[in-house]
């Protein structure tokens, strides 16, 4: 850490942080500040990934022996569609975004708050209460359609809490909107002086690439369920087969969110993934520019390939082919993403830390999740593998393999910065292997039981396919335990860790120009940026020690 | 402090896009009533499209707006179409 | 302009803070032509499908009702313009007759919207009574389904927009609507949107097979 100026954008020593400026409970739940509705997020994401995470412990329970001895037929429909709709809304489309992307956009950008604070914090208390909303859903007996909501299930047949959950997903999607929205006008706005697009941080650009799919995709999504809350409260007949409605009409509105969905589940990733990458390993992004185009591909492609979901629901073959062709498209700029981070490994000084553990851990499963995700995509083989447990692994290896991998590594590397405290390194360390094994040893295994034919969403099967479930299952017990892990640690370093300096990892990026915990206005003065990002080495030369220049210092 | 001309300018300029949009909407309604006239429906819309011009041109005023903007405006737009063109393209062609 | 305008966290600069908020609304309406094109989508597909059925449907439609509220509309947006021109002008009274008035417009609309409701439930047009007058016609229950719940969600959207009306109204009887002028420019957008809206909508319930 060289350059002088840094200190004028430190805080003075007694100055107090963002953490202690107002410590009664109302200046945490009216606050505006972007760091402390993080925090906020942070809370209530990790209270609904442990109840999303205790219906998985039930399915897996079950899943243990052939019978359904554990569960009923209809209540493991209701635990595999709370887990789906706890996970997808609840956990993972707020999880970096609302957290790391709320924390972090400002400071990166150099600017005091987002564009529109009042709106953040609003954001917040739609996704709360949304999240009762879904809650009462599931204390009062839950919903048994799969988090899919398909028609005329929902809508007619079903005797579930349909009503109520659909319309907490509704509120939830205007949350997603919120944020989408102000990152957005935040990047437009407000990057502070010298903060030219083409110098913006990877995890900047991933935010705007998000937010424009969390903006144009959840609209959509809040009619499909205000559609379903029509037909369940009114009894309007709008998906009723017997007055012409078309159950596929459902799921082309349905699914044109929902895969946009997963790209705003993995694009955030991909940011974090290349913040830890660079700094971990001393290097310059190998390939920014195609790292920006990629990301920025993948939200707009995205857009263009949800009929892959509906290759055998009575999709026209030739709108089929149509969704194929552009499904293996879109996997050529993740590609593109996976080389570069290679690329900027090779050379580098690396510096096998838990963020880089995960961030390594990312790479791997998450080219298997894509890899996997081909095979998907040609309708031959989806017809055959559709609805099997292929289909479940591929997506948990890119959800969990990937955006939880890449989520730890973040909540790691930046932890410094959020907190003020270091943490163990050796048990993140161990944590962070632990959680790999205990994942491959879940998710594997039903690979290999998609393509003996095992289908989902069934609570009992054929005996042959015991020894896969059970191997699953076992893994599901270590990795559960590996969750419980980064409490215990984390934990530990909020009351007795070791104080953190401004810039503990030696990093380039604006954030790190700050104090660690940032003040409340995030900078003493508006920081000027003179240098690109990654500035980890020359540009002729590969990484030697300490060569870094901040993104504040002129190159 | 601006002076009673402005005033009226204020009221005129509002008033002026409001007729346009009634005389519009005058026209869209008798062509639907006049029986025998083809293409009603696309008459209507098209006529419905003239008048959200005028409400965003006039009204909005999106066409003094920043590059920003219009490209704001027009994303939905493109968005929106990416929705009915691929799911015609499945509905037409099963 | 002689005084300031009112400047929110964290902007510093009057011209920063409009083009975000200007920026950050039409972004919001970007996500509510998504949001009302997944309903056009369907009204289109289930036109289609059974076109005379549909007609015969809408020709339930109350006409009169459904041309007053267009007519009411559309005088609202106008009454709206002025008064956010009037504001950022500083010609408050100007501003607070039209906003009245534009708030007058708006809950006649609901007013009538309600005459309508209350004539159409009469007429047993809502598809699960069992006195339906068109049970059994596809087209027909399809489009009174697509009626109730389009002019509920718009009516909802009309409502919000009128309390953002009346909110200006407030800050005019406290005298800061000239510094608080941007919040009167993103309001009228947002209730443009809403006009535009219901003008679609109008041929689209109305103008159907007469």
């Amino acid at each position: 850490m060289k350059a002088d100026d840094t200190g004028l954008l430190a805080r003075e020593p007694g100055e107090t942080s963002y953490l202690t400026a107002g410590t009664t409970l109302r200046s945490w739940l009216l606050s505006t500040d972007h760091k402390r509705i993080a925090i906020l997020y942070a809370v209530s994401i990790t209270v609904f990934f442990f109840i999303g995470g205790a219906a998985a412990t039930m399915i897996r329970l079950e899943l243990f022996t052939p019978a359904g001895d554990l569960t009923t037929a209809d209540e493991y429909n209701r635990l595999f569609t709370l887990h789906g709709v706890i996970m997808v809304w609840f956990f993972l489309i707020p999880s970096i975004p609302a957290t790391l992307g709320n924390f972090l956009l400002p400071l990166m950008v150099g600017a005091k708050d987002v564009a529109f604070p009042r709106l953040n914090l609003m954001s917040w208390y739609l996704y709360v209460t949304a999240g009762l909303f879904t809650l009462a859903a599931l204390l009062l007996g839950g919903v048994d359609t799969g988090w899919t909501f398909y028609t005329p299930l929902s809508t007619l047949y079903s005797n579930s809490y349909v009503l109520l959950a659909a319309f907490g997903i509704f509120v939830v999607g205007f949350s997603s909107i919120a944020t989408g929205i102000n990152f957005i006008a935040t990047i437009h706005l407000l990057r502070t002086k010298g903060m030219t697009w083409m110098r913006l941080p990877l995890f900047a650009w991933a935010m705007y690439a998000t937010s424009l799919v969390m903006a144009l995709a959840t609209p959509v999504l809040a009619m499909a369920m205000l559609l379903i809350c029509a037909e369940r409260l009114l009894g309007l007949p709008i998906f009723d087969p017997r007055v012409g409605g078309d159950p596929v009409l459902f799921q082309h509105i349905f699914w044109f969110y929902s895969h946009p969905a997963v790209y705003i589940m993995i694009l955030p990733a991909m940011g974090v993934v290349s913040e830890i990458i660079a700094c971990e390993a001393r290097r310059r992004v190998f390939g920014y520019q195609f790292m920006v185009y990629a990301m920025l591909v993948i939200a707009v492609i995205g857009f263009l390939v949800w009929g892959h979901h509906m290759f055998v629901a009575g999709q026209s073959p030739f709108a089929s082919m149509i969704f194929s062709f552009l499904s293996f498209v879109i996997a050529v700029p993740s590609a593109i993403k996976v080389f570069n981070w290679t690329g900027t490994l090779y050379r580098g000084r690396i510096r096998f830390s838990a963020p880089m553990l995960y961030a390594l851990g990312f790479v791997g499963l998450f080219t298997m999740g894509g890899l996997t995700g081909l095979f998907l995509a040609s309708i031959p083989v989806d017809v055959h593998l559709s609805d099997t447990y292929f289909v479940v692994a591929h997506f948990h290896y890119i959800m969990v393999g990937g955006a939880v991998s890449a989520f730890f590594g973040g909540l790691h590397f930046w932890w410094p910065k959020i907190t003020g405290r270091l943490y163990n390194e050796n048990f993140a360390r161990s944590a962070a292997i632990w959680l790999f094994f205990g994942f491959n040893f879940t998710f594997f295994p039903q690979f290999v039981l998609g393509y003996l034919g095992m289908p989902r969403r069934y609570h009992e099967y054929p005996p042959e396919f015991q020894v896969w479930n059970v191997m699953s299952s076992t893994g599901a017990v270590v990795l559960a335990v590996g969750y419980l892990m980064p409490l215990f640690y984390l934990g530990y370093s909020l009351l007795h860790g070791e104080r953190a300096g401004d810039n503990p990892r030696d990093a380039t990026g604006l954030e790190w120009a700050t104090s660690s915990p940032p003040p409340q206005h995030n900078f003493h003065a508006p920081p000027v940026v003179r240098s690109e990002p990654y500035a980890y080495h020359d540009w002729d030369e590969a990484p030697g020690d300490a060569d870094e220049t901040p993104q504040t210092d002129a190159p | 402090m601006m002076g009673a001309s402005e005033h009226r300018d204020i009221v005129l300029g509002a008033l002026r896009i409001w007729g346009a949009l009634l005389a519009l909407g005058a026209a869209s309604l008798a062509y639907a009533l006049i029986p025998g006239l083809p293409w009603k429906p696309m008459a209507a819309l098209a006529i419905v499209l003239v008048q959200a011009a005028l409400v965003l041109g006039g009204f909005m005023r999106l066409r003094q707006a920043s590059v920003l903007v219009r490209m704001t405006a027009l994303v939905g737009i493109v968005w929106l179409s990416f929705l009915f063109l691929m799911a015609f393209g499945d509905l037409w062609t099963r | 302009m002689s005084s300031a305008p009112i400047l929110v966290e964290p902007f510093e600069e009057p011209e920063r803070q409009r083009e975000a908020m200007v920026f950050g609304l039409w972004l919001f309406l970007a996500t509510e032509i998504l949001f009302f094109g997944g309903f056009f989508f369907l009204y289109a597909v289930a036109r289609m499908q059974d076109p005379s059925g549909f007609a015969m449907g809408a020709a339930r439609a109350n006409l009169l009702l459904g041309t007053v509220n267009t007519l009411l509309l559309m005088t609202s947006s106008a009454t709206l313009t002025v008064a956010e021109r009037a504001a950022r002008s500083e010609w408050v009274r100007g501003a607070r007759w039209a906003l009245l008035g534009t708030l007058a417009l708006g809950i006649a609309f609901l007013i009538v919207k309600g005459f309508e409701y209350r004539e159409d439930l009469s007429e047993h047009l809502f598809p699960t009574m069992p006195a339906f007058p068109l049970r059994g016609i596809v087209g027909a229950t399809r489009f009174w389904s697509f009626y109730w719940f389009v002019t509920i969600v718009h009516a909802i959207h009309l409502t919000i927009g009128l309390g953002c009306v009346a909110r200006l109204s407030w800050l005019v009887s406290r005298g800061t609507i000239a510094r608080r002028w941007m919040v009167a420019e993103v309001t009228t957008l947002y209730w443009h949107f809403v006009d535009i809206v219901w003008l679609l909508l109008w041929p689209l319930l109305y103008l159907v097979g007469r």
